[in-house]
C-alpha cells in the first residue's frame, strides 16, 4: 500500500502541491485528474520517490520510501512518465526487458516469460522484434506499458498512457488496467479523458491549483461544480450498459483571466 | 532467451581479428618476423636481436595500441551511453584537454629534459584536475547539461592555456616538439610507459564496464532508471572517474588521438541492435582493433617524416562521418 501523509511538494522554491493525505490500496484502479499544470505528474514523480517532498512522507507497506533502497522499491512499484522515450534503437522485446533491471539475477527463462506476458496484455507480442523507433506513437506507447508490466509491480504509477492512443486501445489500455487491479495491482493513472475516468475508476483524486479538491468514487467526484472550478466546463451525462457516460461539453468563460 | 544477454558473436569476432592482428602486428615491420621466430621468442629462445626488437620494441607498442586504443573506445561507448548522445566523445568532459594541458607544461617547464615520465605524469595530474574542475563547476547534483557546458569550458581554458605556452614556447623546436606530442603517437615508448598507463586503465575500464545495466536503464531517460532502483549521480560519478582515469592515463602516454572514442562506438552500435551495455566490451575491442591498424599504417607507409598516429585515426574518421552523413540523408529521402 502506498501512502503519502500531508506531503507537499516544492519545485524551486515553489509549492506545487499543497499538503495532501491519499492512499493506493492494491487492487484498486484510481483516476488522478485536474487541468494541465494542476501538479498531477509532479504529484506522481513524489509518489514514486523521485522527488523530495517539501514536507510530509510517501509511505510503502507503511515504511518511508526514502529509508527503502531503490532497487526495494523498484521491485513494487513500477512508474511510467508522461511521453515516455528510449535513446536507442532497441527492439521493443528488449525495451520491456529493462523493466526487468530490478531483478536482474533471476533466470532467463523467468525474464522471458515475465516479457512475453507483458508484451501480451498491452497486445503488442507480435511488435516484439520491431525497432521502437519504427513504431506509431499509439504502439510505442503500449511497449512502454509492457515495460512497465514486465516488473509483475504491485503498485503501478502511470502518467498519461491514453495520450496518443486511438479509441480501440484507449478502451484496451483501461481494460488492462482494469484487469490488473482485478489481479490486485494497486494502479494509480493519472488522465485527461474524464469518460473513462468515469467509467473505469474505482476512484478519482481531483487536483485543482496543486489543492487536493476531491476524492472518492467518480460519481461523487465529477460533480457539476467541480468539472466548473477545475476544469473550466460543463458536461453531457447519460448512462450506457449502467456505465456513467460524461462528455465535456461547453467551455465556461474564465474568471478574472484565471484559467 | 533474455533478451537482455548477449550473444557473442560480435565480441568473438572482434576478439579474433585483434589476437590476428596482434601476431601480424608483431611479425611485420622493418625486419619482418616470421611465426616460428615469434614463437621461439615468446619461449626464451632464438636470435638474441630479434628477441630485442620484439620484446623492447614491437611488443611495448602494440601493448600500448590495445590499451589506449580499448580505453578510448570504451569510454567513448560509456559517455554516449550517459549522455544519451551518439557525437560524443570521451574527452567532452575535459579530460583530453587537461591531459593535454598537463603534459605541455612539463614540456614547457623543462621537467621533461631532467626526468623521462614527466610528460606523463603531467598529462595524469592534468587529466585529473580538470575532471575535479569540471565536477565542482556542474555541482553534486549537477545535470547533465551542467555537467557538458562544465566540461566545454574547462576544455576551453585547457586550450587556450596549451595555446599559450606554445605561443611563448622558448624557441620554434621546443614549440614543434609539444605540437608533435600534441598530435598523438605510439612510437619510442617502452614498458615503462605500458606499466605506467595499464593500471589507471584497468582501474578505469572495471568502472565504466561496470555500469553496462545502468547504462541500459540510462536509455530510458535518468527519471526512468531512477524508478528502475539505479541511483544515478553514482552512476554518473563512476563513468566520470572511470573515463577520467582511462582517457587520461591513455592520453599521457600518447599524446591526444582523436575519433577513435567518437567513431568506434558509433559505428558498431548497429552490432550490438543498441544495447548500451553490450556496445561496452565491444567498443573497446574496436577502439583497440582501429588503434592497431592505424599505427601498423604508420609502420608500414614510407613517409619522411614519421607519420603521428593521431593523424591517421583523423584522417579515417572525417571520410567515416561523411559516409554516415549519405547514409541517414538517404535513409530520410
Amino acid at each position: 500500500m502506498l501512502e503519502a501523509q500531508h506531503l507537499s511538494i516544492a519545485l524551486g522554491g515553489r509549492r506545487i502541491v499543497e499538503p495532501l493525505d491519499l492512499t493506493l490500496c492494491p487492487g484498486e484502479l484510481v483516476g488522478l485528474i485536474g487541468a494541465n499544470g494542476s501538479g498531477k505528474s509532479t504529484l506522481l514523480r513524489a509518489l514514486a520517490g523521485l522527488l523530495p517532498p517539501e514536507h510530509g512522507e510517501v509511505c510503502l507497506d507503511g515504511k518511508p520510501l526514502r529509508k527503502i533502497a531503490p532497487r526495494t522499491v523498484a521491485q513494487t512499484l513500477a512508474y511510467l512518465p508522461q511521453a515516455a522515450e528510449c535513446h536507442w534503437p532497441l527492439t521493443a522485446d528488449r525495451v520491456v526487458a529493462l523493466g526487468r533491471l530490478p531483478f536482474r539475477g533471476s533466470s532467463s527463462e523467468l525474464n522471458a516469460e515475465h516479457i512475453t506476458r507483458a508484451l501480451q496484455a498491452v497486445d503488442a507480442l507480435h511488435l516484439r522484434e520491431r525497432g521502437i523507433h519504427e513504431l506509431s506513437g499509439g504502439e510505442r506507447a503500449r511497449v512502454f506499458l509492457a515495460r512497465a508490466l514486465a516488473g509483475d509491480p504491485a503498485l503501478l504509477l502511470i502518467d498519461e498512457p491514453g495520450a496518443g492512443l486511438d479509441p480501440f486501445h484507449q478502451l484496451q489500455l483501461m481494460e488492462t488496467l482494469q484487469a490488473l487491479a482485478g489481479q490486485g495491482t494497486g494502479v494509480l493513472v493519472v488522465m485527461h479523458d474524464l469518460g473513462l475516468a468515469a467509467r473505469f475508476c474505482h476512484r478519482l483524486l481531483a487536483l485543482h491549483q496543486g489543492r487536493l479538491v476531491a476524492s472518492g468514487a467518480p460519481g461523487s467526484v465529477l460533480t457539476d461544480g467541480l468539472l466548473a472550478e477545475a476544469h473550466g466546463v460543463t458536461a453531457f451525462r447519460s448512462r450506457c450498459q449502467d456505465a456513467p457516460v460524461l462528455v465535456p461539453w461547453n467551455r465556461i468563460a474564465p474568471k478574472s483571466g484565471n484559467a | 532467451m533474455n533478451p537482455n544477454r548477449a550473444p557473442l558473436s560480435p565480441l568473438v569476432a572482434l576478439t579474433a581479428a585483434l589476437a590476428l592482428s596482434a601476431l601480424f602486428s608483431l611479425s611485420i615491420g622493418s625486419t619482418s618476423i616470421p611465426l616460428r621466430a615469434l614463437w621461439e621468442a615468446a619461449c626464451g629462445q632464438g636470435d638474441p636481436l630479434l628477441r630485442l626488437v620484439l620484446l623492447e620494441i614491437r611488443l611495448p607498442r602494440l601493448l600500448l595500441a590495445l590499451l589506449v586504443g580499448g580505453s578510448l573506445g570504451l569510454a567513448g561507448a560509456a559517455m554516449q551511453g550517459l549522455l544519451r548522445n551518439p557525437l560524443v566523445e570521451p574527452g567532452l568532459l575535459g579530460v583530453s584537454a587537461g591531459a593535454g594541458l598537463g603534459a605541455v607544461l612539463a614540456f614547457y617547464s623543462g621537467l621533461s629534459a631532467m626526468f623521462a615520465y614527466a610528460v606523463p605524469l603531467g598529462g595524469i595530474l592534468g587529466a585529473f584536475a580538470s575532471v575535479l574542475l569540471v565536477c565542482a563547476l556542474a555541482g553534486r547534483d549537477g545535470s547533465i547539461q551542467n555537467l557538458i557546458l562544465a566540461g566545454v569550458t574547462v576544455s576551453a581554458i585547457c586550450g587556450a592555456f596549451t595555446s599559450l605556452i606554445l605561443n611563448f614556447s622558448p624557441n620554434p623546436y621546443a614549440g614543434m616538439e609539444i605540437v608533435f606530442w600534441l598530435l598523438g603517437s605510439l612510437s619510442d615508448r617502452s614498458f615503462d610507459h605500458v606499466l605506467l598507463a595499464a593500471p589507471l586503465i584497468a582501474l578505469g575500464g572495471a568502472l565504466l564496464l561496470g555500469c553496462g545495466n545502468a547504462l541500459r536503464a540510462f536509455s530510458l531517460g535518468e527519471q526512468t532508471a531512477r524508478s528502475l532502483g539505479f541511483r544515478t549521480g553514482r552512476v554518473r560519478m563512476q563513468i566520470i572517474a572511470g573515463a577520467a582515469l582511462a582517457v587520461g592515463a591513455a592520453v599521457s602516454v600518447t599524446g591526444c588521438i582523436g575519433f577513435v572514442g567518437l567513431m568506434i562506438p558509433h559505428l558498431l552500435r548497429p552490432l550490438v541492435k543498441g544495447d548500451p551495455a553490450r556496445l561496452l566490451p565491444v567498443s573497446a575491442l574496436g577502439g583497440a582493433l582501429l588503434l592497431l591498424w592505424a599505427d601498423l599504417l604508420v609502420r608500414l607507409l614510407p613517409t619522411g617524416q614519421e607519420l603521428k598516429v593521431g593523424v591517421v585515426t583523423a584522417l579515417v574518421g572525417a571520410p567515416v562521418f561523411l559516409f554516415l552523413l549519405i547514409r541517414t540523408r538517404k535513409s530520410l529521402f
